[in-house]
């Protein structure tokens, strides 16, 4: 047959066809099933059971330059120059690697998701100095538990021992205090009974910071009462103290150890010779220091490239933070010649960060500490010593902190030799808790500012609630504790004889230690979701009001918690406009504008105003 | 009886515009064109004819390139009926062709109109296909004529050289069959060529220049309307008679023998010896009637033998 | 053979096009039946299971299912804007009637992918708009026009199925086929509910269908994408493309 006209049609482009969709969906299956496969195997191995082959073996106090470490079922069986590794467990090559001890943080606060972000940075233990006592025994139980963890372990101080009305009492929480009349062993006893693992005290008065402002705190022989009546239950007791007499005072009364060294001046030659001779231990806090002296320490520790990708956003926020107070450089390097001449002279030095304050963040910051412990003149080894075995022995911690058998397998394994050169215990390769890898993950990047549409009116309140975007909310202390009230709603006759206006109306009552109660209005789609203001320069309003002092609150930054800026008006008996230029709200991120409120404050009582025409120019 | 073989076209008067050459066309079990020669002249109305199954509508679907032939040539203006060039020139309507319910009778002329060259004037195709007010109207919504006469109209509207009608007039009255027939006229008086399909066999006495028969694949005759109807001289004689049909259909000279509304109709070759032995057979003979067989018996009468061949040769087996 | 873009002197194929393209659309606008159902549920069906049942205030369900009902509505317009006309329109004989008249052979394909596209473009913008104002979703602009692009260009994958549906199935049967084909497979590739809602074979097999790999493209762009590499999703929807294009388009050449 012939084929002039081109319509016989060759079989191979149909079979192709046929052919090439078979296989591409074949392949696609196979594909995406290995990659799901892949997957759930990266899940930490349950197992428990393995071997870290040719790692530099820092094991606590020692170093082993190339050796092997035997895993089972969560504990070290082995660790020598030299194991015999049984077949079929797996092995982890650690060539160029060394291997430590989980870290220990020995003065952390922790809420939140501080014990997953401490464990992410290879800190699997810490000790917590100041919260509520009812999370001690699930605090217990989880560091007695072998199964694998997302989380570092917890030993806690429960409350503080503080004055009524010292420091400790400020952070939105109910604290007991000690007062003249307490009866103080009972006292320590309650503590005790809540589950505390060991007594902290603080000494506090502001004298060291030149505030003016005096706290109540504890006299020497409150202090005195507190320690024997920890000893008498067999726990230790640590001190936070900020001046060289406080110290001098906690000293005397026979304190364990120092939860900071008091960085207004540098110890004396006496003070340093009895911490030794008693051997008090002493946990320098040096980044937190730095933080108050008003370094970049925090923010450069944010931007280290091995740290960097780990941080969530409020970890990058808290370490960019500063103290509101004056910046003090002095106090730093007195603090870091305090530490140098303590270490010369033999007294235990650990290290800890007191994170999660301005300026530093849970786990990141310890490996700050570590290099500011090397700066003020230890060893590498002897910086990692503090953060290992030291805390463990000094805090009664038997079955962790060092790599040894029948201890627990915490371990980070870090690349280079932080022997040499202590940052590289940031370049965290792995880090097991119980003996199972733990899964980490480089948090999401902050979710963008949204931008809001381009009206300048927010609200008119003409017939209700509605804003050109945006939403209007309650807000009060309640949320932190407090028990200030409010009521917002929209009334008849507003500013300029127009329709509506907003009225908010409440009572400030005692409570939060920083009494708050308003209406706040959210930007974004969502509460406190950042939006960009950037473009707008001019907050304006009409308000009128019972004569009170008020305050214009703007929360920004990459944080949800971060404290607001702040601008006050006022609310007179006659509708006036109040404009507040953007500008004056100090340090707000106008990129991520999370929230305005309009809130009343101290004193105690009664409040009414109410507001109209608000607009964001 | 007509032999079988194919019968040779007599010379058309112009060139052909397109034409068929010893094409063979097997569509599954039946050869639906076996070895046809077909000529489309210009300025000529070639009326194609056959019975369903003959292979009209496969040789017009290879004239327009929808099928291909298997053997043999094909040739719309010089080139193949694939090339977009040569179907530029050419108009077509086809039967089975139902066009989209929901266009507006003007989107579709302006569609169609967008894919020639010089088209016709919209007002031009309304005058010669009969469209008058019915531009804005849904095809949908057209009855059956009115749909015929737009499909006319789109068969015109790119000025077309040759154009293939297929049953042009089915469903129109008699009124638009006269307009369209006009039209077609008219065209082909301005030298276009078209090929026409029709079971009206009145419509290709009244149109046809040339008449070609299809039959089981093969061209049975072809030539004028004049020549193929002598080419089976026949007379019809028709009588009142007690004779059965079917013994005087085997007389020899007779074609075909039936009783239609109660008379005997013979058709006959030669009416003079047939008439003389009806007479013979059947005195009482009565309301007797001689006359020219026209096309549709012509038709009839090749189409019927070929049948009968069949019948016979199948019943034989 | 000529080229299929091919119209000589006189005529211009883009007027053709054009032309082509308004038939087109004018004849699917009046048709309520197709309409309301491609330009109407997904849209619907957002704001049912985004906005109000999914995640009332959660932004995450919303930014999810904008991405795969916008996938959902470019895949409903793909394949019924041809299966069902290219059926019809073959069996009618008016696809045959355009191959004997002189339209240009790419005409009918090229409007009816214009109008696929156009329609997935209206789904895009609708839901788009029901996610900003009731879902409370905000992406940046730079998002916004990928999320777009990625499925209006989506759409072609299901045209040519839908043209290789058209092809081989009669003007009654097409509708059916379609929707045996379209609703199990946007149920399947989790353009509804995510596949980890539903047991694990089908998460095994959702890469058997071409819906789920443009619904991973899109999500890669809010965010919310599986592990799977681009390169992948990308192949087989070309793949699918070509190979139902192949097969189509010989299937119409052939004699009618």
């Amino acid at each position: 047959m012939t084929q002039e006209n081109g319509y016989r049609q060759r079989r191979w482009p149909a079979v192709a066809a046929v052919v090439a969709l078979v296989a591409v969906l074949g392949v696609a299956v196979a594909v995406a099933g290995r990659q799901q496969a892949t997957d759930s195997t990266a899940k930490p191995a349950t197992d428990g059971t393995f071997a870290i082959r040719n790692a530099r073996i820092f094991d606590g106090v020692e170093v082993i330059e190339r050796g092997t470490v035997l895993v089972r079922d969560g504990l070290i069986e082995a660790v020598a120059a030299d194991v015999a590794v049984p077949d079929g467990i797996t092995v982890v090559d650690a060539d160029g690697k060394t291997l430590l001890p989980g870290l220990i943080d020995a003065h952390v606060h922790a809420w939140g998701d501080a014990q997953q972000d401490m464990l992410r940075f290879g800190v699997t233990t810490a000790l917590d100095m100041h919260g509520m006592p009812e999370r001690l025994p699930a605090l217990r139980t989880q560091r007695e538990s072998t199964a694998p963890g997302a989380q570092a372990d917890l030993w806690a101080a429960g409350y503080a021992v503080t004055a009524p009305g010292g420091h400790g009492t400020q952070y939105g929480f109910p604290v007991p205090t000690v007062d003249a009349d307490t009866d103080i062993p009972a006292f320590i006893a309650a503590r005790v009974a809540e589950g505390d693992d060991f007594i902290k005290l603080i000494v506090e008065d502001l004298s060291g910071y030149a505030s003016g402002r005096t706290l109540p705190t504890l006299d020497a022989a409150q202090v005195r009462a507190v320690v024997d009546a920890a000893h008498a239950h067999d726990r230790i007791a640590v001190a936070h103290v900020s001046t060289q007499s406080s110290a001098r005072e906690v000293l005397d009364a026979g304190i364990d150890g120092f939860v900071h060294v008091a960085d207004d001046a540098v110890v004396d030659d006496a003070f340093v010779a009895d911490v030794a001779r008693r051997d008090v231990f002493v946990v320098p806090t040096l980044v937190v220091i730095a933080s108050v002296a008003g370094s970049d320490a925090g923010r450069t520790l944010a931007q280290d490239s091995a740290l960097s990708p780990w941080l969530t956003p409020e970890q990058r926020d808290s370490l960019g933070a500063r103290m509101s107070t004056a910046p003090k450089p002095q106090r730093l390097a007195d603090a870091i010649d305090s530490v140098r001449r303590l270490h010369a002279a033999g007294a235990t030095i650990l290290a800890g960060s007191d994170a999660p304050n301005a300026g530093t963040a849970q786990g990141a910051s310890l490996h700050g500490e570590l290099a500011l412990l090397v700066q003020a003149g230890l060893t590498p080894r002897q910086a990692l010593v503090a953060a290992t075995s030291a805390p463990a022995a000094r805090f009664g911690i038997v079955d962790r902190g060092r790599i040894a058998p029948g201890l627990r397998a915490d371990l980070v394994l870090v690349d280079g030799n932080p022997l040499d050169d202590i940052t590289a215990t940031r370049r965290i390769h792995t880090v097991w808790k119980n003996g199972a890898r733990v899964e980490r993950t480089k948090p999401a990047a902050a979710l963008a500012a949204g931008a809001v549409p381009g009206d300048t009116r927010i609200s008119d309140f003409e017939t209700g609630l509605d804003a050109g975007f945006g939403s209007w909310a309650p807000t009060t202390d309640q949320m932190a504790g407090g028990a200030s009230t409010v009521a917002h709603a929209r009334i008849e006759g507003g500013a300029n004889g127009s329709a509506g206006a907003l009225s908010v109306a409440g009572e400030i009552k005692t409570g939060f230690a920083f009494p708050w109660s308003g209406v706040i209005f959210f930007p974004a789609a969502q509460a406190m979701q950042p939006a960009d203001l950037s473009s707008r320069g001019e907050l304006v309003f009409r308000v009128r009001g019972d004569g009170r002092r008020y305050n214009a609150l703007l929360f920004s930054g990459a944080s949800p918690t971060a404290m607001p800026a702040m601008q006050g008006f006022e609310a007179g008996s006659e509708w006036a406009e109040v404009r507040l230029p953007l500008s004056g709200f100090a340090g707000a991120d106008l990129s991520q504008v999370r929230g305005i409120a309009w809130t009343a404050g101290q004193p105690e009582g009664t409040f009414a105003f109410a507001l109209d025409d608000v607009e964001l120019r | 009886m007509p032999s079988p073989a194919p019968i040779p076209t007599p010379e058309p008067h112009g060139p052909a515009l397109a034409s068929l050459s010893a094409v063979h066309r097997r569509r599954g079990p039946v050869q639906a064109l076996d070895g046809v020669d077909l000529a489309l002249p210009a300025g000529q109305v070639t009326a194609l004819l056959g019975a369903n199954g003959a292979g009209k509508t496969t040789a017009i679907e290879i004239l327009l390139g929808l099928q291909p032939a298997d053997t043999g040539e094909v040739r719309l203006f010089g080139r193949h009926p694939s090339d977009l060039a040569a179907r530029r020139r050419i108009g077509v309507m086809l039967q089975q062709a139902q066009l989209p319910e929901r266009l507006q009778v003007g989107e579709l002329l302006a569609l169609t109109r967008s894919w020639y060259p010089q088209p016709r004037s919209v007002a031009d195709c309304v005058a010669l296909a009969g469209l008058d007010g019915l531009l804005p109207r849904r095809y949908g919504r057209l009855s059956g004529g009115q749909q015929r006469r737009v499909q006319f109209a789109l068969a015109l509207c790119g000025r077309p050289r040759l154009l293939f009608l297929d049953e042009p007039t089915t469903g129109l009255d008699i009124g638009a069959r006269q307009q369209v027939w006009h039209a077609i006229r008219s065209l082909v008086a301005d030298g276009v060529g078209v090929l026409l399909t029709t079971h009206y066999l009145e419509e290709a006495e009244a149109l046809a220049d040339r008449v070609v028969v299809l039959d089981a694949g093969r061209v049975r005759a072809a030539g004028s309307v004049g020549e193929v109807r002598a080419q089976v001289a026949q007379r019809r004689i028709r009588c009142t008679s007690i004779l059965p049909a079917d013994v005087v259909a085997t007389w020899p000279g007779v074609r075909a023998a039936n009783i239609v509304d109660d008379q005997l109709v013979v058709m006959a070759e030669h009416a003079e010896p047939v008439l003389r032995r009806l007479l013979d057979a059947d005195p009482q003979l009565g309301d007797l009637e001689v006359q020219r067989a026209g096309l549709a018996e012509a038709f009839v009468a090749m189409t019927t033998t070929a049948d009968v061949m069949a019948g016979s040769r199948q019943e034989a087996a | 053979m000529e080229t299929a873009f091919d119209t000589g002197p006189g005529v211009s194929l883009w007027r053709c096009y054009l032309l082509d393209t308004r038939c087109e659309l004018l004849r699917l606008l009046r048709e309520p039946m197709y309409i309301i159902p491609t330009l109407l549920f997904p849209a619907l069906f957002y704001v049912m299971f985004g906005l109000l049942l999914g995640g009332r205030g959660s932004s995450e369900a919303a930014r999810y299912l904008l991405a795969t009902y916008g996938v959902f509505g470019a895949m409903g317009a793909g394949l019924f804007g041809f299966a069902v006309t290219l059926s019809i329109d073959r069996e009618r004989g008016f696809f045959a009637l355009r191959r004997a008249l002189p339209a240009p052979p790419s005409a009918w394909l090229v409007s009816r992918l214009l109008i696929a596209m156009l329609f997935a473009l209206a789904i895009v913008l609708e839901l788009a708009t029901l996610a900003t104002v009731f879902g409370g979703v905000t992406l940046a602009a730079g998002q916004w026009a990928l999320l777009w692009t990625i499925t209006v260009l989506g759409a072609l994958p299901f045209c040519a199925i839908g043209l290789l549906l058209g092809s081989i199935a009669s003007a009654n049967a097409a509708p059916a086929w379609v929707n045996l084909l379209f609703l199990p497979m946007a149920f399947l590739s989790g353009l509804w509910l995510p596949l980890s809602m539903l047991p694990g074979i089908f998460a095994k097999l959702a890469p058997l269908w071409p819906a789920w790999h443009l619904a991973q493209i899109a999500l890669g762009v809010t965010g919310q994408a599986g592990a799977t590499p681009l390169w992948l999703h990308l192949l087989v929807l070309c793949v699918v493309t070509v190979a139902c294009c192949v097969l189509a388009l010989r299937r119409l050449a052939r004699a009618v």
